[in-house]
């Protein structure tokens, strides 16, 4: 039954993904469909706790299968164009980067390690056994999402969490699954999937394919797909939806428009905190309509991202009555103690120091320190290629990154201390720690796309195919 | 307005391939491939090469203290210390920025798989394998240490019992040996259907404190909570007791 599970939430994706369009890469796919059908299949799990209806799995067949069909009827004609458009594509010598099939069979080897790590252990970490895991199961038992734990607060800190990542784990324990971690091994192939699709519309395979694999052995990150915590799921998101709003930004193809702002909506479907990058995407879709005037897209892609937020909001308020305490201090102001903790420990993450017991190179390897490199190399390559050449470029992928991770950085230096329980070392030992992978497909993005890095890249191509 | 093109110079563009001169050669092609894939290979192994050596660092610990266990004036002594002080004191920017890549690929990944293939073997020996869930539980007894004291808890207590548990002092906080075993929201995962609070954090679970029905001992802690006497040559380290009434038995566990 869980085969048929996870079959239908690819299937209710792929629905709505041809429902956006018909033209599409294996990889978007693969990633995107996963993305979407989970995100809509936690939003039908909230949606019967709401309606008081008990999950089951004949009632989750059921539910899949009427979406599924009526996303179907009401797309019936594309449908029926697509089958007439398929071709079967033909493959000669020439066809075949072996570079980039080289690097796949070896980031393929090391997917299959990581993920036989993952489904082979329960969960063991102490925010999936006190939060996560343990919602994702009394909600498949209970059948509802407000599960009777909350009466007595011992629900966990991520029972105030909106429910796309405990509620992929309830989606898999209602499958009759042991273990939800499967979930995980699927957000990261989505990750991998959705950001090796996105790249190769910029560069060719050899970069996409060296640039995806860096991206995916960064440390931290990959161990985190043998973990049943939400930082990675959150990480695929952020990235699809980045990436996806990047490309309709730059090549103003249609489909990416819907893509950025469905997946940006799960965004914040998945984590609150991740309104950081809501408002990111929010700035850059604003800058753009200052060019465009196109009122009609802002406001859609405003109410598709910002609205699970609202309504998670409303049902933390209404339905668990959960007592949101403030949790920052909003009139610190400037604290030269807190900027002191806060910014030393930001830069060991990012430039690979010490500090407390955090060893930035360790967690995060090169990522940063070659996003920066690449960062100043373009900006010298000003006086080669002009001003406007390099400031224009990447432009909204430089505003999301800096804009995101300034309001990052302002939400652990106003944290308020006592309502969280915890000292601010320890929060960015923790927290801040794992919440930078958001920043590490965005600083690849980036890395592989720019105008230096294309260049060099663009030469090896040649050299590559002999031209 | 929506299709417009964007105006900017964008990034270099990938031009299409075009065809060699003389028509396409499968063995120019070949070499090209193979010379980008060996500068690629090369400076993987180069990293490789300069992050083996922490691979070595726990041999090499185990050396020393096997050799100072069996003699503390051993001369090799000093000779594996600066090996291994050789080794850590290595903090060139280099190394500290690829080791993690190091450990993600050969500790994390491929070193896992090897333990996880051994540990299928084991199971499979032991007929551990025969059922899904025997196969889960031995594995959850092997990453949570108190996994079978909790399955004796809910072994031993009905399912609306509400369950005491010690306080997180530093001698449990400490201790890895206990878990989060002061945790309730850590405990419940275990125990559900069954509720649980620690002790000192009452207030936090009012409706709770109210409906205590066992108290959880750990390390010979909690029978100050017990609303009767258990006498000191019966009492057990650690144990379940019933709030009210004492057990028919008072068994030791485990």
């Amino acid at each position: 039954m869980l085969t048929l599970g996870i079959i239908l939430c690819y299937l209710l994706g792929l629905t709505v993904l041809l429902a956006i369009s018909r033209k599409y890469s294996l990889a978007e796919l693969i990633g995107y469909s996963y993305l979407i059908g989970m995100g809509l299949e936690t939003f039908i799990l909230f949606l019967l706790d709401v309606v008081g209806v008990h999950y089951s799995q004949g009632l989750l067949i059921g539910v899949n299968l009427a979406a599924i069909l009526a996303i179907s009827g009401i797309n019936y004609k594309g449908l029926m164009q697509l089958k007439d458009e398929f071709k079967m594509p033909s493959v000669s010598l020439k066809d075949i980067n072996l570079v980039a099939v080289a690097i796949f069979c070896l980031a393929a080897y090391l997917f299959y390690a990581i993920s036989v790590k993952n489904l082979f252990w329960p969960p063991s970490a102490h925010d999936a056994i006190g939060s996560f895991d343990k919602l994702g199961k009394i909600m498949a038992l209970e059948g509802k999402l407000k599960i009777s734990l909350f009466q007595y607060e011992l629900e966990g800190a991520g029972g105030l969490y909106p429910p796309l990542f405990h509620g992929s784990f309830a989606y898999m324990y209602i499958f009759g699954a042991l273990l939800p971690k499967i979930s995980i091994t699927l957000f990261f192939l989505s990750l991998l999937t959705t950001f090796y699709a996105i790249l190769r519309k910029y560069v060719d395979a050899t970069a996409a394919m060296l640039i995806t694999y860096l991206m995916m052995i960064t440390p931290e990150m990959f161990s985190h797909a043998a973990l049943a915590l939400g930082n990675m799921p959150t990480t695929a998101y952020v990235s699809a939806a980045a990436l996806a709003t990047f490309v309709w930004l730059d090549k103003r193809d249609v489909k990416y428009f819907w893509l950025g702002a469905v997946t940006m909506a799960f965004v914040i479907w998945i984590r609150s905190d991740t309104i950081v990058f809501t408002a990111a995407a929010l700035l850059i879709m604003g800058i753009d309509f200052l060019r465009t005037k196109d009122f009609k897209k802002l406001l859609a892609y405003s109410v598709i991202a910002v609205a699970p937020f609202i309504i998670w909001m409303l049902y933390l308020k209404l339905s668990i009555h959960a007592n949101q305490a403030a949790r920052f201090d909003l009139g610190m102001g400037y604290n030269a103690e807190r900027m002191g903790v806060v910014s030393t420990y930001v830069k060991s993450f990012l430039f690979a120091g010490s500090h407390g017991r955090i060893d930035g190179g360790q967690l995060y390897g090169i990522v940063f320190i070659v996003f920066a490199l690449v960062l100043l190399i373009n900006l010298a390559l000003i006086f080669v290629a002009g001003a406007k050449t390099i400031l224009t470029d990447k432009m909204y992928a430089l505003l999301f990154f800096f804009g995101s991770f300034f309001l990052y950085f302002l939400v652990f230096y106003l944290i308020d201390e006592k309502a969280q329980r915890a000292p601010i070392a320890s929060l960015m030992e923790s927290s801040f720690k794992r919440g930078l992978f958001c920043f590490v497909p965005l600083a690849w993005f980036y890395v592989a796309t720019s105008y230096g890095p294309a260049w060099l890249f663009n030469k090896i191509e040649r050299f590559r195919v002999g031209e | 307005m929506a299709k417009h093109d964007n105006k900017h110079k964008a990034a270099p563009k990938q031009a299409p391939p075009k065809k060699a001169p003389g028509g396409f050669s499968a063995g120019g092609y070949l070499f090209r491939n193979l010379a980008i894939l060996a500068v690629i290979v090369v400076i993987a192994l180069f990293f490789k090469s300069r992050n083996s050596k922490f691979d070595k660092v726990q041999g090499l610990t185990q050396d020393f203290y096997r050799l100072q266990r069996q003699n503390p004036n051993s001369p090799e002594l000093q000779a594996l210390y600066n090996q291994i002080m050789e080794i850590q004191n290595d903090t060139s920017f280099l190394t500290r920025v690829t080791r993690g890549y190091h450990w993600a690929i050969n500790d994390l990944a491929l070193g896992s798989l090897e333990g996880i293939h051994e540990l299928d073997s084991t199971f499979h020996a032991n007929g551990i394998d025969s059922t899904e869930q025997a196969v889960y539980e031995q594995k959850m007894a092997m990453k949570i240490g108190l996994y079978p004291l909790l399955k004796y808890v809910n072994a031993n207590t009905p399912k609306d019992a509400v369950i005491l548990l010690p306080e997180g002092d530093a001698k449990l906080s400490d201790n890895g040996k206990w878990n989060f075993i002061y945790d309730p929201e850590w405990v419940e995962y275990f125990i559900y259907p069954r509720l649980c609070l620690t002790i000192g954090r009452e207030d936090e679970h009012p409706d709770l404190a109210k409906r205590v029905t066992h108290v959880l001992v750990v390390e010979g802690k909690g029978y100050d909570k017990l609303h009767y006497d258990v006498p000191v040559e019966q009492r057990v380290s650690e144990g379940i007791f019933p709030i009210n009434e004492p057990p028919a038995a008072l068994k030791p566990q485990q």
